[in-house]
């Protein structure tokens, strides 16, 4: 466990990463039960609606008060339970390791020893969600030709607006041309070498990210390249709250409590995010996002 | 609980979340599971496949079903359709006869038809296969009688 975050040989002076992520992590489960199970379409009945918004606003409130936060954990974790049921096998990464951080931060206390813990289960974390990401993408191959993202392409209006600059404007088209998909539809072949860079760079850059967050030397590096990855991602996929907690995940390989720097930009795209979803506030320009 | 004992708990975490996805592999390739599902780190690696609506056609022989039957069936249908496609070879196709003609008892026997899209990694265009599902009441308490077929669907 200690290989990747050693509290001699890394310097740790005490720090408060397992209360910063737990505010955090409350602050994002609030936002996501309300931008997922109330101000979006959905098809909970009206109790689950109710018992979703009481919780989420328990969670809420909770989050102002520190000694308040262990008990909004334990209020959040049997909606997590429930999100999880109600869509296995189909559930998305991001709610797992939601799950996973919920389910260690109520394991861990706030002394040194649980501070070091858990950051060495972050650190894993993030070393094994970058390293199969990457992995899985090559062993699938659908990014060797673009194939894959050449289908979001023709999908989707957002990853058209960032692909436009590798993608020549004939190429779009063409793609745009095959939706709705039908029997036939394709191919979903781009020839620029620029797409074709940048695509395969995703599951390259995944890969070498986990790789050097594994050895002292060059982690660094593999800090930069993890989050320039999840960079990508929220340019492209727009997958914002994926992105807030992964950063705070990798956040863990810092050797200060990096996470409360986080939780007031955390806190403003989130609040930002809702108000955009409330009817009233159709005057604010809203982004596509997926939570 | 002691440092030790959680340590311990995070660390059985750590080999089970680090040996996982290398067996999800495994079960997609050899089951067809969905990618995407069983926290396997998978997602956004394939298009998932596309079954359009207006493909399925479905024929119930036996009586006049009442709304909420012809409901129920439907419902049965979707969630067959649902797991067929997250469970693969594991999903056992006998739990749709067994449902239809549980929540509609007057059903001697019926089909369905139905279209599945999928991304051909070689060629990079899209195939369809037409699903071919029928079934019908096993005599007395026996079990219903189901076969499940595919077949290319012509290219546009």
């Amino acid at each position: 466990m200690n290989h990747l975050y050693d509290r001699e040989r890394d310097g740790f002076a005490g720090d408060t990463i397992v209360r910063s992520m737990r505010l955090l992590l409350l602050i994002h489960l609030a936002a996501g039960h309300l931008v997922r199970h109330v101000t979006w379409a959905n098809d909970l009945s009206q109790s689950w609606r109710a018992v979703t918004m009481g919780t989420a606003l328990a969670v809420c409130v909770a989050t102002f008060r520190t000694r308040w936060q262990r008990v909004a954990l334990l209020i959040a974790l049997p909606l997590q339970v429930y999100q999880v049921y109600e869509k296995f096998p189909a559930v998305a990464n991001h709610l797992w390791v939601e799950t996973l951080l919920l389910l260690a931060l109520l394991l861990v206390a706030e002394g040194d020893d649980d501070n070091v813990l858990y950051r060495q289960f972050a650190c894993w974390l993030a070393v094994i969600v970058f390293f199969y990401s990457g992995l899985q993408k090559f062993w699938y191959g659908t990014y060797f030709d673009g194939q894959y993202l050449a289908t979001k392409i023709a999908l989707f209006e957002h990853y058209r607006v960032f692909f436009a600059w590798f993608v020549p404007a004939e190429d779009i088209a063409r793609l745009q041309s095959y939706a709705p998909l039908y029997a036939g539809a394709g191919p979903f072949r781009i020839e620029s070498l620029s797409y074709l860079v940048v695509v395969n760079l995703v599951w390259i850059t995944e890969i070498v990210a986990a790789l050097l967050l594994l050895f002292r030397r060059t982690r660094f590096w593999g800090l930069v390249f993890g989050l320039l990855v999840i960079l990508g991602i929220e340019l492209v996929a727009r997958e914002v709250f994926f992105g807030v907690l992964y950063v705070a995940v990798c956040l863990a390989f810092l050797r200060r409590d990096g996470v409360r720097w986080l939780i007031p930009a955390a806190a403003a795209l989130y609040v930002y995010l809702i108000l955009t979803t409330i009817e009233a506030f159709d005057w604010l320009p809203t982004p596509v996002f997926y939570p | 609980m002691s440092i030790r004992l959680k340590q311990r708990i995070l660390c059985i975490a750590v080999v089970v979340l680090t040996l996982w996805p290398l067996a999800h592999h495994f079960l997609v390739e050899r089951y067809g599971l969905n990618k995407w599902s069983f926290m396997g780190f998978s997602m956004y690696i394939s298009k998932r496949p596309v079954y359009p609506r207006e493909s399925i056609r479905t024929s119930v022989f036996g009586a006049q079903l009442d709304v909420p039957q012809q409901a129920a069936i439907a419902r049965a249908i979707l969630r067959y359709q649902r797991l067929r496609f997250e469970y693969g070879q594991l999903y056992d196709p006998a739990r749709l006869a067994r449902e239809v003609f549980e929540v509609a008892p007057p059903v001697q026997r019926f089909s369905v038809e139905y279209d599945v899209l999928n991304m051909n990694r070689e060629t990079a265009k899209f195939e369809g296969q037409r699903v071919q599902y029928a079934a019908r009441r096993g005599a007395g308490d026996e079990d219903p009688i189901w076969t499940e077929e595919s077949r290319p669907v012509p290219e546009r």
